[in-house]
């Protein structure tokens, strides 16, 4: 590999350095949420006991969101709008989003496919919609949604420059990790065998993250020029839903409902292989209905979307549009899509995802320290903060995760909005460690004792799901339950590996990391295994 | 930092590297769509999947630049071409 000139490699090491710092802990948390959503229909089966799995077959479409409908419209009126993701087995829920008419602004379901038990969670609150807000800092609305794809480009200027700085001994450093020599030796060793082991990983995510966070924005840049100022055209060319049609008003009673699981199974032998994946109903009680049927072909990662178009009274096809002959847009798009969730490749291909996601926060967090032990010299407000911060927002996610999954199962009996709650605990737990660890000025202790609080409370886990919902690991079992199971076992896994790591953790008894109050001695107060033989010299 | 930044560079090439890397990947998002031979469809996914290694690129050159009143002039110029190109594509539709 051919080496860059000095100059370039000081300029583009900075710059990985600056836009790492920058984005580092926001870009954390991206990662740590986004590992979890990885196992988001497991989560939330976890946290909704109607929605675990039981023996039986599945209903039909029709069936399962019928009552659904009829309850969100009150008896009145349906609602007008209705968005609903099929299941992909039996074990997985419907999901049905339902707007207009007398719902509402929205409303969110998920139905058991075998029994037709249905739970709605509220927009705010909720174990998997916070942890699935904050993947995209949805908190702070459609912002926050942006800031989060303006750190996934910052991410991606991370990964290519960190990238060019490595590029000419990426093999050589791949194979070179110290950790008995210095903290910093070990740090960067981390940071980059991590870093190259992640890289495409990284690279993907980083770059579709950007995209989703700043489709918004790209939408509204495009729209003006080529539709007219409507974003729903973007985003029908993206494959999201199908091309307009003219829905002609139908004879038939308003009050007919459309049969969905009848359309969707016409859908489904349209063409050879067409998978339906989503409904999306408008203008329902109207004589106006449409039924899209959106889906793609089994078997190819890459590809685009098609759709089947049904005018919802008389069941007649409006328009089809084959995936093989989906726009460019929308091939680059749906494979975006595709890539990010994981839509592919099964359990294994999820596992994979999230351990690389726990690695890529690693190459964060050892950044970040590496970042910090060459300046540990340096009497800078700023590197104490970061120091600080780095324990409390990235060590006391942990803990705030395990309070938040606690809270999600022991306040539900107590409280009339538990879904409220369950934030205020997550968001509570979380800034107290972030004030804790801000206020402690040894940070090698921070990190040890939340990993070691943390780590007990995810012991709990499983104890809280089983006390509270009769779910024990060997119910579960017996049950087939294993999505409940799984998420059990991770937390207890989680809990030992944060209790093992804490027990690693050293903590000099006497600096702390102000230099001001240290004495001459080398300091020694940060993340660091016990002194062996060796470890104990410093640079 | 390795490098010897003085102020007024860090501020001229990290300005630089977020605004105008920001409006040159904007016109050639533009661009792809109205003044080159592809398809709007095809030019609509080149921007989608162009766009954003274009703001790195733009956010390395800025840094990489050899001051920052040389980064800012050629991406402030590329950006122009770009955008006039865009702007006379669609006047002569």
């Amino acid at each position: 590999m051919p080496k860059l000139p000095s100059r370039a490699y000081t300029l583009l090491w900075d710059a990985h350095s600056a836009a790492g710092i920058v984005i580092g802990l926001a870009l954390f948390v991206l990662f740590a949420t986004g590992a979890l959503l990885l196992f988001r229909g497991e989560v939330r089966q976890w946290e909704e006991p109607e929605l675990r799995p039981t023996s039986g077959g599945q209903q039909s479409l029709t069936a399962l969101t019928t009552p659904v409908l009829d309850s969100l419209g009150r008896g009145d009126a349906l609602p007008s709008y209705v968005y609903a993701t099929l299941p992909e087995s039996a074990d997985d829920n419907l999901y049905v989003h339902a707007s207009g008419g007398t719902v509402g602004p929205s409303h969110n379901t998920w139905v058991d496919t075998r029994t037709g038990a249905w739970v709605g969670n509220p927009n705010e609150g909720a174990l998997t919609q916070t942890l699935y807000h904050l993947h995209f800092f949805f908190q702070f609305g459609k912002w926050g949604l942006h800031l989060a794809g303006l750190i996934g480009l910052f991410g991606l200027l991370a990964v290519t420059t960190g990238t060019l700085v490595h590029v000419n001994r990426l093999v050589k450093d791949f194979f070179l990790f110290r950790p008995t020599k210095s903290l910093r030796v070990a740090w960067a060793d981390g940071h980059k065998v991590l870093g190259t082991i992640g890289l495409p990983f990284q690279t993907m995510y980083v770059f579709t993250g950007a995209y989703f966070g700043l489709v918004g924005l790209i939408a509204m840049l495009y729209a003006p020029l080529l539709f007219d100022g409507n974003t729903e055209t973007f985003y029908r060319k993206a494959g999201y839903y199908a091309p307009t049609v003219q829905v002609d008003s139908a004879q038939a009673a308003p009050d007919e409902r459309p049969q969905l699981g009848r359309l969707v199974a016409r859908a489904d032998q349209t063409w050879d292989d067409f998978v339906p994946e989503t409904v999306v109903a408008t203008g329902l009680g109207t004589p106006t209905t449409r039924i899209e049927v959106v889906g793609r072909t089994e078997g190819p990662v890459f590809g685009g979307t098609g759709a089947v178009v049904f005018h919802g009274q008389t069941g007649e096809v409006l328009l089809q549009q084959p995936p093989s002959e989906a726009g460019a847009l929308n091939e680059a798009v749906q494979s975006m899509e595709t890539l990010h969730f994981a839509a592919f490749g099964g359990l294994a291909l999820k596992i994979l995802f999230f351990l690389l996601a726990i690695a890529s926060c690693g190459v964060i967090l050892t950044g970040n320290l590496t970042w910090l032990e060459v300046r540990r010299g340096q009497d800078r407000w700023i590197n104490r903060v970061l120091a600080r911060l780095t324990a409390g927002a990235a060590t006391g996610l942990l803990l705030a995760l395990a309070v938040l999954f606690l809270a999600d199962r022991w306040l539900t009996p107590f409280v009339d909005n538990p879904d409220g709650w369950t934030d205020i605990a997550f968001f509570g737990a979380w800034g107290l460690a972030v004030a804790y660890a801000l206020l402690q000025s040894r940070v090698a202790r921070t990190h040890r004792s939340l990993l070691g609080l943390g780590g007990l409370l995810c012991l709990l886990v499983p104890l809280a799901n089983g006390v509270t919902t009769g779910a024990w690991p060997w119910t579960t079992w017996a049950a087939g339950q294993w999505a409940v199971l799984g998420i059990d076992i991770g937390a207890v896994v989680c809990g030992l590996a944060a209790l093992g790591t804490a027990t690693c953790v050293y903590v000099d008894p006497a600096p702390t990391d102000d230099p001001a109050s240290r004495s001459d001695a080398p300091a020694t107060n940060s993340v660091v295994s016990r002194p062996g033989p060796v470890s104990a010299t410093r640079e | 930092m390795k490098h010897d930044w003085t102020t007024v560079e860090a501020w001229g090439r990290t300005s630089a590297a977020l605004l105008a890397s920001t409006a040159l990947s904007l016109a050639f998002c533009v661009i792809l769509v109205t003044g080159l031979p592809p398809t709007r469809d095809v030019g609509l996914a080149l921007g989608v999947l162009g766009g954003f290694p274009v703001w790195v690129g733009a956010a390395c050159y800025a840094v990489l630049s050899r001051t920052a009143g040389r980064a800012w002039m050629v991406l402030l110029s590329a950006t122009t071409l770009l955008g006039g190109w865009a702007v006379l594509s669609l006047s002569f539709q």
